[in-house]
C-alpha cells in the first residue's frame, strides 16, 4: 500500500505545524520577570505541578501541530493506493506485463527527475501493489537484439521484477511499438492466469504511433486489459534542439577561417527568445549567439572560427539547457591539413618560364587559395635537381615530361609514395619514352606506373580527340559533377597509349579520350597515390591547360594526392543508425579499433562491400566522439542522439483508443493515477474526508484540553 | 462626627501613604479611631489623682473619698490617673520580602503604619512601646518608653527603616528574650515567611514567661490570591538566584492550597498557644487592627 497525493505542494503547509512552537518561543523570550516574596509555596506548588502542567502543554502543543498537519495533509488530497490488496488477494491471479518506454524522449525532465525515472518509480509502486498469486514481468519498450532474443517470463518474485525495474535504461533505439506488443501479449497468451492485463508507462509521444495498428499484431491474448499510464501530460512539450552541424569549404587549412553553421529548431508552439548557442573547439567556448526562434521554426546558426593546426580535431555545439537535454548538444569531428607542398619537376624546362613544361601548372597552382589562405606551396625544379631534394617536404611531386631517373632516385620515390604516403603525378610530353619508362617505373622494385605505357598516338591537326569520359564519382574530380562539358572541351592532339586499363586490379580510368584510350589513370600504392596523365602538362599535346576546366583539374588531382578529402568533416552518425566507414581497398580485412565516449573498446573489420571496402559500426553507447584506429590511421567519429525523439507532440486518448481496437483502454495520467473510478492500474482511496474527520476531533480535544488548562 | 466612608478614609492605608509624617499618619489613625468610639470608662487606678466622680451604685465602697463627703455630703469616688505596668514591644519585620506590594503600597509600609498607630494608641493610654526592627537579627532595638514624646523617635525610626535581606524570626525571637526581661506585649508584625513550627518554639517561650503575644501576620493581596495570568518569570525577591519559569494559572491552585496550609498552620498553633494571631492583607482598614488590640487590651 502507498499514499500519494493530487496536491503534494500542500504539505509544504505542514511546515506551518512550527508556527505554535514559534508562538511558545516568542512568549517564552516575552515572559514577565516578576520579583516575588512567597517562592517556597511557589516552588512547593511548581513542584506538584509542573509534571502533569507540562505534560498536559506538551499535549496540547502536540494537538495543535497535528491539527495543522491534517490541514495541509487534506488539502494535499491524498489518497491510498493498493488499497484494494486484500480484496485482490481474494480475486483471480493475474498476468501483468509491464512495459515501460525507455525511447528518449523519456529523457526529457519536468522536475528533478526524467519521465523514464519517474515511471520506474510508479512502476515500482505498482510492482508492491500486487497480489501474492499474480505474477508479472518488466519489459523495456525498446530493447537490445541479445535482449530480445534471451528468454522472459512472468514471475510472482517481486524482487525480480523490482531488479528488472532498476537495470532499466534509456535507449538510443528506434522506436518499435509493434515488437515490443509483440513481446508483451506473447507473454500473456502464454500465462495460464485467467485474468491478464498491460500496463503501459509512457509519455505517448506520437514518434512510433503514426503507423501502428493492433491489426499489425499476429498474437493478442485474450481478455487482456490496458492500462496506460502518461508521464508528462497530454499537451505538446517544448523543445529546442541541434539538427545538423556542417562546416563548409572543404579542404580546412589550418589557421584559415572556418565556417561553422549549426541548425537550430524550435519544436514547440511558443516563440523563444534569446536562445544561447555555444559553439566549442573541444573544451574551448570559441563562439557564442543569441538566436529568437518562432514556434516551429528552424535557424541557421552561422559561426566563423580560426581552423584550429593540423590534425584531428573534435568540437560540439551546445544549447542552453531545457527540459530535453538529449538533443541540446551536436558533436562534429574535423581534420585540419597544413599547406600541400607540391614539387614540379621539370623534364623540359626552356629557355623562360613560358616555355617550360611545367608554366601551366605553376599557375594553376599559384592562385592563392580558399579565404585568402594559399592551399599550395608548388615549387618548380628542373629535373636535375629531384636528387638534392628533401621529398619528405612534400606532399606531392609531378614529374613533367621528365626523360630518366636515376635507380636512387626512383627508389626515393618510391619510398616516398609507398611508406610517406605521397602523391606522383606523371605527366607525359615528347621526351616520355614508353619502353624507358616501362623499364624504369613499371618493374617490381619500383611499380611506380599504374599501367603499362604503349605507344603515343598522334591525332591529325583537324581532327583532335576531346575528353570522353569523366569518372566524377571519383574524388579527384568530384568538382565536374554535373560540369563534364568544361573538361570535354579540350583538344587532345597527342598522346600515350596505356595497356589494360580494365584489367589491372587497383587501376582507376578516372579521365578517358573519345576513343576510350585512357587519359588519365590512379592507382593506390601503399599509403601514397600515383596518376598518370597521357598527355602534356603544357600546351604540346593538348589545350587543356588553356580552358577553364584545367584549374580545379589540377587542383582536384593535386589535392586527392595529397589526400585533402581528409582534411574536413570527420564521418558522423546519428543513432541507432549504422555507421559505414569508408576505407581502401587494402584495408579489407583491418580490424578497426574504436573507443568510445564513456571509455569502452569496440572492434568492427573492413570488409568487401561490391566496390567498396566498409567497416560497419552499430554498437554505440552514448553519442560522443568515438576514436577509430587501424594500424594505419586513427580518425574520429562523431555520434550524435536521434532527433526523431526530439517532437513533443502527443497522441490523444481517442486516437490512442482508436489505433488499439478492439481492445478497450484505460488511460491515466501521471498525477491522478488511481483516480479512475473503475479500472485503474493503481486502486486508491480518497482519504481527505477522513483526515479532515480527524482534525475536527483533534481540534474538539485540542479545545477541552485548553479549557482544562 | 464622621460619617462612614470619611472614617473609612481614616484609616485606609492608601490613604495613609499619602500623609508624609508617620506620627502624623499615628494620629489621624488613632484619633479617627477613638472619636468612633464611645467615651471610655476605662480609667486606671494609679496613685496620681486625677479627678472626682459622684459615687454610683455599684462602685466600691472603698474608692469612696470621706473626706469630700464630709465637705460636700455627697459621695464622690476618688479617681487617678492609671499608672499603667504595661509595656508593649512592637517587633517589626524589616526583611526585603516585606519589600513586596501590589497596589502600590508594600508590606512593609503597612507594617508602620500599623506599629506606628499601635505606638500612638499605647502612648496616649500612657503604656511603654518599645519597637524592634528585624530581619535575620535584630536591626534596631528601641527600649519601652511612655509618653507622647517617644513617639517621634519610634516614628523615625520607623521612616528611616529600609526592609533588605532575608528572614530568621526564630533567630530574632530567641535574641530578643535576652533583652526582654520584664514580660508585657509582644507585638510581631511581620509576613512569617519562615518555617512555622520554629517560629512557634520561640514564641512559646515568650507565652511561657507570661507575655501577651499578638502576630499580625501581614500578607500582600498577590500572595494571598495569586492572581497572575500571563506566562512569568517569579524570581525570589530576598535571592535573586531562584528564579521560575511557571504559567500562572496552571500553579495557582497548587499555590492557594500551599498558602492556606501555612496560614492554617499558624492559626492553628496560635490559638493552641493562646497567642493571638491575625492575618491582615495590606487592604485591610488600619482601624480593625487596632481594635483588635484595643479587644486583647481589654
Amino acid at each position: 500500500m502507498g499514499l500519494t497525493f493530487l496536491q503534494p505542494a500542500f504539505l509544504f503547509g505542514a511546515l506551518a505545524a512550527a508556527v505554535p512552537v514559534i508562538i511558545h518561543l516568542i512568549y517564552r523570550r516575552r515572559a514577565l520577570v516578576h520579583r516575588f516574596p512567597a517562592m517556597r509555596f511557589l516552588l512547593l506548588a511548581d513542584k506538584r505541578t509542573a509534571r502533569k502542567f507540562r505534560l498536559a502543554q506538551w499535549l496540547l502543543l502536540a494537538l495543535r501541530m497535528l491539527a495543522i498537519c491534517l490541514l495541509a495533509f487534506s488539502l494535499a488530497r491524498p489518497h491510498l493506493t493498493g488499497s484494494n490488496v486484500q480484496a485482490a488477494a481474494l480475486a483471480p491471479p493475474q498476468a501483468t506485463v509491464f512495459l515501460v518506454d525507455n525511447s528518449l524522449s523519456m529523457q526529457y525532465r519536468d522536475g528533478q527527475e526524467t519521465r523514464l525515472q519517474r515511471a520506474k518509480t510508479l512502476a515500482s509502486r505498482l510492482v508492491q501493489s500486487l497480489a501474492l498469486n499474480d505474477s508479472a514481468v518488466v519489459l523495456p519498450l525498446l530493447i537490445s537484439e541479445e535482449a530480445a532474443n534471451a528468454p522472459v517470463s512472468l514471475s510472482r518474485d517481486q524482487a525480480a521484477l523490482q531488479e528488472q525495474l532498476a537495470v532499466l535504461q534509456p535507449s538510443h533505439a528506434t522506436v518499435d511499438l509493434p515488437s515490443a506488443f509483440q513481446r508483451a501479449f506473447t507473454l500473456l497468451q502464454e500465462s495460464p492466469m485467467p485474468r491478464r492485463r498491460l500496463i503501459f508507462l509512457s509519455d505517448f509521444t506520437m514518434h512510433g504511433w503514426e503507423e501502428f495498428h493492433l491489426s499489425q499484431l499476429s498474437v493478442v491474448p485474450e481478455n487482456v486489459t490496458l492500462h496506460f499510464i502518461r508521464l508528462g501530460g497530454p499537451q505538446r512539450d517544448a523543445n529546442v534542439l541541434i539538427t545538423d552541424v556542417r562546416i563548409t569549404e572543404k579542404p580546412f587549412i589550418e589557421h584559415a577561417p572556418l565556417d561553422v553553421t549549426a541548425v537550430v529548431q524550435n519544436r514547440s508552439a511558443k516563440a523563444l527568445r534569446n536562445v544561447r548557442v555555444d559553439l566549442f573547439l573541444g573544451s574551448n567556448a570559441v563562439g557564442q549567439q543569441l538566436v529568437d526562434l518562432g514556434p516551429d521554426e528552424q535557424l541557421t546558426v552561422p559561426f566563423r572560427i580560426a581552423a584550429p593546426p593540423a590534425g584531428l580535431h573534435w568540437g560540439e555545439v551546445r544549447l542552453e539547457g531545457d527540459g530535453f537535454a538529449e538533443d541540446d548538444r551536436f558533436y562534429y569531428a574535423l581534420r585540419t591539413v597544413t599547406p600541400v607542398h607540391v614539387l614540379l619537376v621539370d623534364g623540359d624546362p626552356g629557355t623562360s618560364l613560358f616555355d617550360s613544361e611545367i608554366f601551366y601548372l605553376l599557375q594553376a597552382l599559384q592562385p592563392r587559395g580558399v579565404l585568402g589562405r594559399p592551399l599550395f606551396y608548388p615549387k618548380p625544379i628542373p629535373w636535375e635537381g629531384l636528387e638534392q631534394e628533401r621529398l619528405s617536404d612534400y606532399q606531392v611531386i609531378a614529374l613533367c615530361n621528365v626523360e630518366a631517373l636515376t635507380a636512387q632516385v626512383r627508389q626515393r620515390l618510391y619510398q616516398f609514395v609507398v611508406e610517406g604516403g605521397g602523391g606522383l603525378l606523371f605527366f607525359a610530353g615528347n621526351r616520355v619514352d614508353p619502353v624507358r619508362y616501362n623499364a624504369m617505373f613499371y618493374r617490381s622494385d619500383t611499380l611506380l606506373l599504374p599501367l603499362a605505357l604503349g605507344q603515343p598516338t598522334q591525332r591529325p591537326q583537324e581532327q583532335p580527340l576531346a575528353i570522353g569520359t569523366v569518372h566524377t564519382a571519383h574524388e579527384a574530380l568530384a568538382t565536374f559533377a554535373g560540369e563534364e562539358a568544361l573538361l570535354q572541351r579540350g583538344k587532345f592532339y597527342r598522346y600515350v597509349t596505356m595497356e589494360g586499363a580494365n584489367t589491372v586490379p587497383g587501376v582507376r580510368m578516372l579521365l578517358a579520350l573519345q576513343d576510350g584510350s585512357p587519359l588519365l589513370v590512379d592507382k593506390d600504392l601503399g599509403r601514397g597515390r600515383v596518376l598518370f596523365f597521357a598527355a602534356s602538362a603544357d600546351r604540346d599535346w593538348t589545350d587543356l591547360p588553356t580552358r577553364t576546366a584545367y584549374v580545379p583539374l589540377i587542383h582536384g588531382l593535386v589535392g586527392y594526392a595529397a589526400h585533402l578529402s581528409a582534411a574536413s568533416q570527420r564521418p558522423g552518425s546519428i543513432m541507432p543508425e549504422a555507421t559505414r566507414l569508408l576505407g581502401r581497398e587494402e584495408d579489407d580485412g583491418t580490424t578497426v579499433t574504436i573507443r568510445t565516449p564513456d571509455g569502452q573498446e569496440r572492434l568492427t573489420h573492413y570488409a568487401r562491400d561490391g566496390a567498396l571496402t566498409i567497416a560497419s559500426y552499430t554498437s554505440y553507447t552514448v553519442p560522443g566522439i568515438y576514436r577509430l584506429a587501424t594500424p594505419a590511421r586513427t580518425d574520429f567519429l562523431a555520434v550524435n542522439g536521434t532527433r526523431a525523439e526530439s517532437n513533443f507532440e502527443k497522441i490523444q486518448a481517442a486516437e490512442l483508443q482508436t489505433r488499439l481496437r478492439p481492445l478497450s483502454v484505460v488511460l491515466e495520467e501521471e498525477e491522478t493515477l488511481g483516480q479512475a473510478a473503475a479500472g485503474s492500474a493503481l486502486p486508491t482511496k480518497e482519504l481527505a474526508s477522513l483526515v479532515l474527520l480527524t482534525l475536527v476531533v483533534v481540534l474538539a480535544v485540542e479545545n477541552v484540553c485548553a479549557n482544562r488548562l | 462626627m464622621p460619617t462612614d466612608t470619611a472614617r473609612r478614609g481614616y484609616f485606609d492605608p492608601l490613604v495613609l501613604a499619602k500623609i508624609a509624617n508617620m506620627s502624623l499618619r499615628a494620629r489621624h489613625v488613632v484619633e479617627g479611631l477613638l472619636s468612633g468610639l464611645h467615651d471610655s470608662p476605662y480609667r486606671g487606678y494609679s496613685v496620681e489623682f486625677a479627678e472626682h466622680r459622684e459615687y454610683t451604685p455599684g462602685d466600691e465602697i472603698r474608692h469612696i473619698d470621706w473626706k469630700a463627703y464630709g465637705k460636700f455630703d455627697r459621695y464622690f469616688i476618688k479617681e487617678y490617673e492609671e499608672e499603667t505596668n504595661l509595656r508593649a514591644y512592637l517587633l517589626v519585620d524589616a526583611s526585603a520580602s516585606m519589600d513586596y506590594g501590589s497596589e502600590g503600597l508594600s508590606k512593609f509600609d503597612y507594617s508602620c503604619y500599623l506599629a506606628a498607630s499601635l505606638a500612638y494608641l499605647m502612648l496616649h493610654q500612657g503604656d511603654d512601646v518599645g519597637l524592634v526592627t528585624f530581619n535575620a537579627q535584630v536591626q534596631r532595638y528601641i527600649p519601652p518608653r511612655g509618653g507622647m514624646q517617644h513617639m517621634h523617635a519610634l516614628a523615625s525610626h520607623l521612616e528611616a527603616t529600609r526592609p533588605q535581606g532575608e528572614t530568621h524570626l526564630d533567630q530574632v525571637l530567641r535574641e530578643l528574650a535576652g533583652k526582654l526581661a520584664r514580660r508585657g506585649m509582644i507585638i510581631i508584625i511581620s509576613d512569617l515567611f519562615d518555617d512555622p513550627e520554629v517560629i512557634m518554639r520561640a514564641l512559646r517561650y515568650f507565652r511561657h514567661r507570661r507575655n501577651e503575644v499578638i502576630v499580625f501576620h501581614v500578607l500582600d493581596k498577590n500572595e494571598l490570591e495569586f492572581p497572575f495570568q500571563r506566562l512569568t518569570v517569579f524570581e525570589d525577591i530576598e535571592d535573586t538566584a531562584v528564579r521560575i519559569l511557571s504559567d500562572p494559572r496552571a500553579i495557582r491552585a497548587a499555590y492557594l492550597q500551599q498558602i492556606e496550609a501555612f496560614l492554617a498552620e499558624y492559626q492553628r498553633a496560635c490559638r493552641r498557644e493562646t497567642i493571638d494571631y491575625s492575618l491582615f492583607p495590606t487592604t485591610t482598614p488600619l482601624d480593625v487592627a487596632l481594635t483588635r488590640y484595643l479587644a486583647r487590651r481589654q
